[in-house]
């Protein structure tokens, strides 16, 4: 099988998260948000001034020259026009909510290893009325053909680290904690990526919340696993192509490995003529609803190969990524040994974590809600609001009281960050 | 819950879907990207032998011609391969997903092309500008043909029109379930369904089996 190599090799990069902030110390990391809020409101802001200056423009002149037909084609524009600008104000209004920084230490996140959070609320705090702090561990996905591009992405995690209300908390605090199982680092190639993020959720009341991200990244160095834990080599311990002319085998027929550990095996062929090349690449590729990503991450080429030959080979393992099964992505490792012309090739399939097996990254779960639609959001402040100071019967209450009341007990008006509690407690 | 200070250490609540509701391995999903892109354009090589004729009797310029999700790439690949394997020199330019080919990149792939008697293929030429258009065709007129696929007929003569149908959908999915001996996974009735909410884009229709 010669798959891989017949396909393009995209572009993939090595597996890597990308890690914001500044690092002080070997030890802890300061983490800033991935995407500052600056960006995301003059993002909003250009687009709607754009948007709205030209479909407004045409929409007057058409009014004018009594064009009633384009009046409504462009009204639609219009329209969307002012969806723009309200994204456009939202977003610059949450430049002036308080500001969360964070810190972690270590400033690499380890399996096994208690981490410890901090946190840093500068500005209004006071207004503030809830912080939430998780972990979230995602898969993306994107799939290109001809000239589609569909990106699907899904939270497969979501730890919650900290909910504070008090305002001593809320300006500043810390948590220890400790990674789950099955957190695998992170990595990023052209089309498929499994990152972890620190979200932090505020909510503020009649003004838009806090949503801010950190990218953290997962070391790949783990503890060594005991014994017991490491599957049993296979019985073959040599892979042959189908005609038998090539081979490859590893070291006790090993296929599993930890992140790091040193591949010691022998490529042999034995053909008619000799081969004009012959090499052993070591690589990592992608599987599920993403376009595939390969990324060789070493090779030992043969130097004027014979006809028949039987070369050894050392190959030493990055620490990331594992060997991952999730439900968009999932990453093989291999050695594949080719020759040309002809390109033909075998190939041994690998194990790369920490035990040995490949790690199962849990369901998916729905998306956690940061944010509440802005109607919805105003009612249930003010029904927040009127509980709080202790509003008499509904009878008495204004009418905007009222209608803020009946709202707040409608079914499904729950609170607005949703990680998932209810899976405790309801189960399969 | 208030673990705020120093010394606190709740125990951080993971919130994972329970297991045994549905879903596998991407690794194994049957409707995974490769097993998707790994699928053949139905022609048959009859349907073969008269799509090269005519795009011969076109003096080697046509578009194939079809809505999203119709197999109008794949049927490109495939056309390329065979051209390839009769001994023809052929060079690709994939759109790539891009929402416009850039200035750059179809610059340096018209220098390349530039006086080749290659047959040129050309993905989602209705992604190209109407200046990115003429200096392709200027750059291309001595090539040995030029082969591009769109989404409407219009700037080459149509070579083949691509369409999708409910039958060419369950076949599709029945080849791909085959491996896992579960080819009745779905009832055809629901396949019906499902290809008729995606539009007829096969695509996307299968994207969404993946997602089951």
């Amino acid at each position: 099988m010669v798959g891989f190599w017949r396909t393009p090799r995209p572009r993939g990069t090595a597996p890597r998260v990308e890690p914001t902030g500044t690092v002080a110390d070997d030890l802890e990391r300061e983490l800033r948000p991935a995407q500052a809020r600056v960006t995301r409101a003059l993002g909003a802001g250009i687009v709607a001034l754009f948007w709205n200056g030209i479909s407004w423009a045409i929409l007057v002149s058409c009014y004018r020259d009594r064009e009633w037909a384009g009046v409504a084609f462009l009204g639609l524009f219009a329209l969307i026009g002012l969806v723009l600008l309200a994204a456009a104000v939202h977003q610059g209004l949450a430049l002036a909510n308080p500001r969360v920084s964070l810190r972690v230490r270590p400033g690499r996140l380890k399996r096994g290893a208690t981490h410890r959070l901090t946190w840093h609320t500068e500005g209004a705090v006071h207004r503030l009325r809830r912080l939430r702090i998780t972990l979230e561990g995602r898969e993306a996905a994107t799939y290109r053909r001809g000239t589609s591009t569909t990106t699907d992405r899904v939270t497969f995690a979501c730890v919650e680290l900290a909910e504070l209300t008090a305002l001593l908390e809320l300006r500043q605090g810390e948590t220890v904690f400790a990674l789950p199982a099955f957190a695998v680092p992170g990595f990023q190639a052209a089309n498929n990526r499994i990152e972890w993020v620190l979200r932090v959720q505020g909510e503020v009341p009649f003004w838009p919340d806090v949503d801010d991200e950190f990218g953290v990244e997962i070391s790949g160095v783990d503890e060594e696993a005991s014994p017991a834990e490491r599957p049993a080599p296979p019985p073959e311990d040599m892979t042959r192509s189908a005609d038998g002319a090539l081979a490859l085998r590893t070291e006790q027929g090993q296929v599993a490995f930890r992140p790091g550990a040193t591949i010691i095996g022998a490529a042999g062929w034995s053909l008619p003529t000799p081969p004009r090349s012959a090499e052993v690449r070591l690589f990592w590729y992608t599987s599920g609803k993403g376009t595939r990503d390969v990324t060789v991450v070493a090779s030992v080429p043969f130097a004027q190969p014979t006809s028949q030959e039987v070369q050894p080979f050392t190959l030493t393992l990055p620490t990331a990524p594992w060997s991952t099964d999730g439900r968009l992505v999932s990453v093989s490792w291999a050695l594949e040994l080719v020759v040309q012309p002809g390109e033909r090739s075998v190939r041994r399939e690998l194990v790369v974590s920490p035990d040995g097996r490949i790690v199962a990254l849990p369901e998916p779960v729905p998306e956690p809600t940061g944010h509440a639609s802005g109607c919805r959001k105003f009612l249930r402040s003010l029904a927040a609001s009127s509980r709080k100071h202790g509003a008499g019967p509904a009878s008495e209450l204004p009418w905007s009281r009222k209608a803020a009341l009946a709202s707040a007990a409608l079914p499904g008006n729950h609170e607005p960050w949703e990680c998932r509690r209810d899976a405790r407690t309801t189960g399969p | 819950m208030n673990p705020g200070s120093a010394g606190g250490t709740p125990a951080p609540q993971v919130h994972e879907k329970p297991t045994g509701l549905g879903g596998c391995p991407a690794r194994e999903n049957p409707f995974r990207a490769e097993r998707v892109e790994a699928l053949r354009f139905r022609l048959g090589e009859r349907g073969w032998a008269e799509l090269i004729a005519r795009l011969e009797a076109l003096s080697g310029r046509g578009a194939i011609v079809g809505p999203r999700g119709s197999g109008k790439t794949t049927l490109w690949l495939e056309l390329a391969a065979r051209l390839r394997g009769a001994g023809r020199e052929v060079k690709l330019l994939w759109a790539d997903g891009s929402e416009r080919l850039s200035r750059e990149r179809l610059g340096l792939w018209l220098e390349a092309a530039r006086g080749t008697r290659a047959t040129l293929f050309v993905d989602g030429a209705d992604r190209l500008g109407l200046g990115q258009w003429w200096r392709l065709r200027l750059a291309t007129r001595r090539a040995g043909g030029l082969v591009t696929t769109q989404h409407r007929v219009g700037r080459r003569a149509t070579l083949y029109r691509c369409a999708t149908e409910a039958a060419l959908f369950r076949e599709l999915v029945a080849e791909l379930l085959a491996p896992t001996g579960n080819v009745a996974w779905l009832p055809s009735a629901e396949l019906d369904r499902v290809f008729g909410s995606c539009g007829g884009d096969i695509r996307r229709a299968l994207r969404v089996l993946y997602d089951r």
